[in-house]
């Protein structure tokens, strides 16, 4: 073994359970120092992920994340503590991962990953773990790993359910395999709208974890080409078979795609300063109206609990309930309706317009738009 | 035979995780899911009457794009999975 092969004495002591497993050993731990790999966001599945790969000695670790840690975030981003909300999530996640293992190197990367950077982090590194939680980041993952030739260790949760793969590997599928395209924008609720079993990220993070392992250390059988699907409910896992598919754009055997593209469009992600609603009004607009005192009704069309959290005092009638409930509204009042990002209200807007109500606006980018314009006091979720 | 709905669909299903049905072809199966609960039809086929390509439809362990898509038969003791995809992290 070259100069690397030395384990210093508080190396020998920490990776000890190690150093007795046959299949790691010393030559092992020597592979997990050497080895880097970038965990993408620090939030549920990032948590477990980096925790557990810092403990395990591999070497060097990047995180990347643009956000800050918010109190929804402790029920399941076990690398924050309520002492973080407010940090940056990157500054958070370093100062834990050096409290498990001072040994290792973090790389902070306190910024978004785009298809803009994306190329130039991931390429400094061996794997890549998508801890990501939306589909444009998802896809941006993929695409960057197939082109730079790194795997993927995939993990993916939603309410109880989650799925975890390796993507990316050498005659392997990539995600694109599995899904060619991504589902329209609010077809499928994400985390913030559906919720999510605080312990599930844990469950998969780890799977994931434990995938970067075994490909730093060659040992075992890799997830590539299957897909496992975790019902926590059930507890019961299920392992599909993905197959690479040659026709794949990305992966396949005439690919067309060469460079990271424009995801947000890919994923029709509704951008904050898009028009939502034919009658979207603007946060500034509202606060206009407000202020001057005009008659209006602000509706708020979210679910009691999202209620709770945070609300602009305005009526309550969560948006799968309003087509009964029409007659509890003034129509002769003009309305702004609200939600959480504007999705749900433009919906609503719909709603009340098609059943005749004669001024009602689409309040853009929701109450979580109206937090950072206009009013940060109003908690975000 | 089991059709297994995942979370994110059961909405469309007043909850049930899954629905037992008797069917020869995916294509069978497919259209008394729908049939039976209506809304799930918009979860899983487009305008034209194509299956979603963010929804994939196993038979127990096999994508049926890798068999014969729709007219993939069944048998009696299949599972038949919807897989949606998913984006929480
Ligand atoms: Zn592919």
């Amino acid at each position: 073994m070259s100069d690397q092969g030395m384990l210093a004495r508080e190396e020998t002591a920490r990776y000890a359970r190690h150093l007795t497993l046959p299949e790691v050993g010393t030559e092992g731990q020597v592979k997990l120092k050497s080895a880097s790999v970038l965990v993408v966001g620090t939030g549920g599945l990032g948590s477990p992920v980096a925790l557990y790969l810092a403990a395990a000695g591999v070497g060097r670790l990047g995180i990347i994340d643009f956000d800050r840690v918010e109190y929804s975030n402790l029920q399941r981003q076990i690398i924050h503590g309520s002492e973080d909300v407010g940090r940056p999530k990157v500054e958070s996640a370093a100062e834990s991962i050096g409290n498990v293992n001072p040994l290792i190197q973090i790389d902070r990367h306190d910024e978004a990953f785009t298809s803009a950077n994306a190329m130039r982090i991931a390429a400094d590194y061996d794997i890549v773990i998508d801890g990501t939680d939306n589909f444009a980041t998802r896809y941006l993952v993929n695409d960057v790993c197939v082109l730079l030739g790194k795997p993927n260790c995939y993990g993916s949760i939603f309410r109880f359910e989650g799925q975890a793969s390796v993507f990316g590997l050498p005659g392997g599928p990539c995600y694109r395999c599995l899904y060619p395209k991504p589902p329209d924008p609010g077809t499928i609720p994400n985390c913030a709208e559906g919720g999510v079993l605080g312990i599930l990220p844990g469950i998969v993070g780890t799977l994931q974890a434990t995938e970067a392992i075994k490909l730093i250390l060659g040992i075992g059988e890799s997830l590539s080409g299957r897909l496992l699907l975790l019902d926590a409910l059930e507890m019961k896992f299920r392992e599909l078979k993905v197959r690479r598919d040659p026709t794949c754009p990305l992966c396949g055997d005439a690919p067309t795609i060469t460079a990271p593209i424009d995801y947000d469009q890919f994923c029709g992600t509704p951008k904050q300063d898009a028009a939502q609603s034919p009658w979207d009004i603007e946060p500034t607009e509202l606060k206009r109206r407000l202020e001057a005192g005009q008659p209006l009704t602000i509706l708020d069309v979210r679910k009691q609990h999202e209620y709770d959290i945070c609300n602009l005092g305005g009526t309550l009638i969560p948006l799968d309930e309003l087509p009964t409930r029409l007659d509890e509204l003034d129509r002769t009042r003009p309305i702004v309706v609200h939600c959480k990002l504007g999705m749900r209200s433009a919906k609503a807007v719909q709603i009340l317009r098609d059943a005749g109500f004669p001024d009602v606006s689409n309040l853009n980018g929701g109450i979580i738009r109206w937090s950072k314009q206009i009013d940060p006091t109003v908690e975000t979720y | 035979m089991k059709v297994i709905i995942p979370t994110a669909l059961r909405k469309h299903t007043d909850g049930q995780n899954h629905l037992s049905i008797t069917a020869t072809t995916v294509q069978d199966a497919l259209e008394q899911v729908v049939t039976a609960h209506p809304q799930l039809r918009s979860s899983l086929f487009d305008d034209r009457n194509q299956l979603v390509s963010y929804v994939n439809v196993f038979v127990n362990d096999r994508n049926i794009r890798d068999l014969e898509n729709e007219a993939t038969p069944l048998r009696e003791t299949d599972e038949i999975l919807l897989v949606p995809a998913i984006a929480g992290g």
